[in-house]
């Protein structure tokens, strides 16, 4: 029976099997999602070679065209070319989820080493804080965030970052605070470091693989949190080109069969989102295996 | 443990949406008022009071079950509630249902075939649902099988136009069934179908890798080997020992999966026009209106509190271990 045979002890962790290291597997993880990202970001700095049309230019002649010559991906409502949206808006969904989530760790790791070494009121205080913040539905704090300051680019970075600086504070300080009493901070304690040198050249360095492990899942995961808000027209400005808002102009269009205006954006998105998280899977089989 | 959260979350929100730019009360007072038509507006919703009496109110009236009224509608919201959360709840509950049958299901799968072509595939599968936008796959899901393939309706809605029905609970699918309106119920149901579908989708990914670490774990342990080596059934196995082990392990990520859902409802919803409970709160964060996002807020994270509380409940009741 087949099912039988599928119940004895799986590979690895067992007396009688070698550990076969999923570390191989990851390898090839980071490098397909390499070469995804790798695509749409060369796509996104080649558009102007890529498309004759500018993002926001419109064709009198083609008002939501069906993919042609002239056209590649067709034409959305506006008579803009798809193909060319398509790359530009790389530009800017890749560009802040990558902008936000190092905005993230920095702030995040900076506030959670922080507190995680100095310990105390000030720790608990902070632990708590993050716990409202994370309790928070996500977009009722994108939102806020950024009307607080303005709609703009650079306040969504701010908002998107602000979402996810938490996680970050979290596990930062649980490796400090794990790090703190180890034989080699003690060494540096007697070696006569300040404490700010013990934190940021003894503690950070050896803290920082878990941090940045969970980066590029990050990254995709606020790509889809730029293009949400997009979508819900609380994000990027139409009629700037970005996958989310392309898609939220096209949903109409799909209703009446007329599909190329939010499938094609909405797949970039997802090719981008896929590269990130293979890219963060292939780090997570290497720090587990490693 | 869970409660001054849910407080610092209530005054995290009071104040996060007064510093908003924007003024209610301008957004409903006609042009022609007079600046004492304003201040009088103002008055009704107390909007002129300090902020830290503001808040007083507001809480006491919550504790007894009194939200305020909407300053866009003037209704109150916990009538709103009633009548926007039962829809979304519906979407999410069944939704989560069928992304936790199938998490189970594949995650097993793919814990028997480890390290195998199997457990590749379905961790591959895993990764490509984890990064579908939900928004796009709704729309995927809508050009497929209602403009093209038309076995589904489109998105308009959460039943046929022209179905008498009456409401009950909200609730389409229970509000059919307890009026005996078969017609009402098939029709629901059929409106469920894509965004449901497009729910388990999304969060099918991280319940089925937890699925599958957990069985593993089980199936390397110490007891599962004695098990082995009695010669137990492969039925035996399975149930006995695998399933029911690693279903012990589900409850709490599978809380935190439900918690999310409610919150990040709100794309499903828009793409096919549900009017539920998140749609609401769009709605009412566009137009400032303060006691529809208190509300909200304060719903959506109470659902995290609950929803953990019963998967405490439910890991008890699953394992023996933990029952004092």
């Amino acid at each position: 029976m087949a099912l039988a045979g599928r119940l004895r002890m799986p590979p690895g962790r067992t007396l009688w099997h070698r550990r076969r290291p999923r570390a191989a597997i990851g390898g090839h993880l980071i490098m397909s999602g390499s070469l995804l990202l790798a695509i749409v970001i060369l796509g996104a700095v080649l558009a102007p070679l890529l498309s004759p049309w500018g993002p926001e230019e419109i064709d009198f002649s083609a008002f939501l065209a069906p993919p042609s010559a002239a056209h590649p991906l067709g034409t959305d409502g506006n008579g803009m070319d798809l193909w060319s949206r398509v790359l530009y808006a790389a530009r800017i969904d890749v560009g802040i989820a990558i902008a936000a989530v190092a905005l993230a760790v920095v702030s995040g790791s900076l506030v959670g080493g922080l507190v995680g070494y100095v310990g105390g009121w000030i720790d608990e205080v902070a632990m708590r804080l993050t716990d409202i913040v994370q309790a928070f539905p996500a977009f009722i704090l994108a939102l806020t965030v950024s009307a607080m300051f303005g709609s703009g680019l650079f306040n969504l970075t701010v908002a998107i970052g602000l979402i996810f600086a938490p996680a970050y504070v979290r596990i930062m300080r649980s490796e400090i605070r794990a790090l703190r009493g180890r034989g080699f901070v003690e060494a540096a304690e007697c070696a006569g470091n300040s404490r700010v040198s013990i934190l940021f050249r003894h503690l950070f360095p050896n803290a920082l693989t878990p941090v940045l492990v969970i980066a590029p899942l990050n990254c995709g995961w606020a790509m889809l949190t730029l293009a949400g808000l997009s979508f819900l027209g609380l994000g990027v400005p139409i009629p700037q080109a970005e996958w989310g808002a392309m898609i939220s102009a096209g949903a109409a269009d799909v209703v009446g069969g007329r599909w190329w205006t939010s499938i094609f954006p909405g797949a970039a998105l997802f090719v981008s989102v896929f590269g990130f998280n293979l890219i963060g899977e292939g780090f997570l089989d290497r720090s587990k295996s490693g | 443990m869970l409660a001054p959260v849910l407080v610092g979350v209530s005054i995290f929100c009071f104040l996060l949406i007064r510093v908003l730019p924007g003024d209610p009360v301008l957004a409903i007072v006609p042009e022609t008022a007079t600046p004492e038509d304003i201040e009088r507006t103002r008055a009704r919703y107390g909007l002129d009071r300090p902020l830290p009496e503001q808040y007083g109110a507001y809480m006491a009236g919550v504790i007894r079950g009194d939200f305020g009224d909407s300053i866009r509608t003037g209704r109150p919201v916990v009538e709103q509630i009633g009548e926007r959360l039962p829809r979304t709840l519906e979407l999410v509950a069944l939704g989560f249902l069928l992304s936790l049958g199938a998490s189970i299901v594949l995650g097993l799968f793919a814990a028997l075939h480890a390290g195998r072509l199997g457990d590749h595939v379905s961790r591959v599968t895993a990764l490509v649902a984890n990064s579908l936008p939900e928004f796009w796959l709704g729309l995927v899901l809508i050009l497929v099988f209602f403009a093209i393939l038309d076995i589904a309706p489109g998105p308009t809605g959460r039943i046929a136009t022209g179905i008498d029905y009456e409401i009950i609970t909200g609730s389409l699918i229970v509000d059919s069934i307890f009026t005996g309106n078969p017609r009402a119920l098939v029709s629901a149901l059929h409106h469920l179908v894509l965004p449901v579908l497009t729910l388990a989708v999304i969060v099918v990914a991280p319940m089925m890798r937890s699925v599958r670490a957990s069985a593993l774990e089980v199936m390397r342990s110490d007891s599962y080997r004695c098990a082995l080596a009695h010669g137990l059934g492969a039925k035996t196995l399975l149930f006995g020992y695998v399933l029911r082990e690693t279903m012990v392990r589900v409850p709490v990520l599978a809380a935190l999966v439900l918690g999310n859902l409610i919150g990040g409802s709100v794309l499903v919803e828009t793409v096919f026009s549900w009017q539920g409970f998140g749609q609401w709160a769009l709605r009412g964060l566009l137009l400032r209106d303060y006691p529809v996002i208190q509300a909200y807020v304060l719903v959506t994270a109470s659902f995290y509190v609950v929803a953990f509380l019963v998967a405490d409940i439910v890991q008890a009741a699953l394992d023996p271990r933990i029952r004092v």
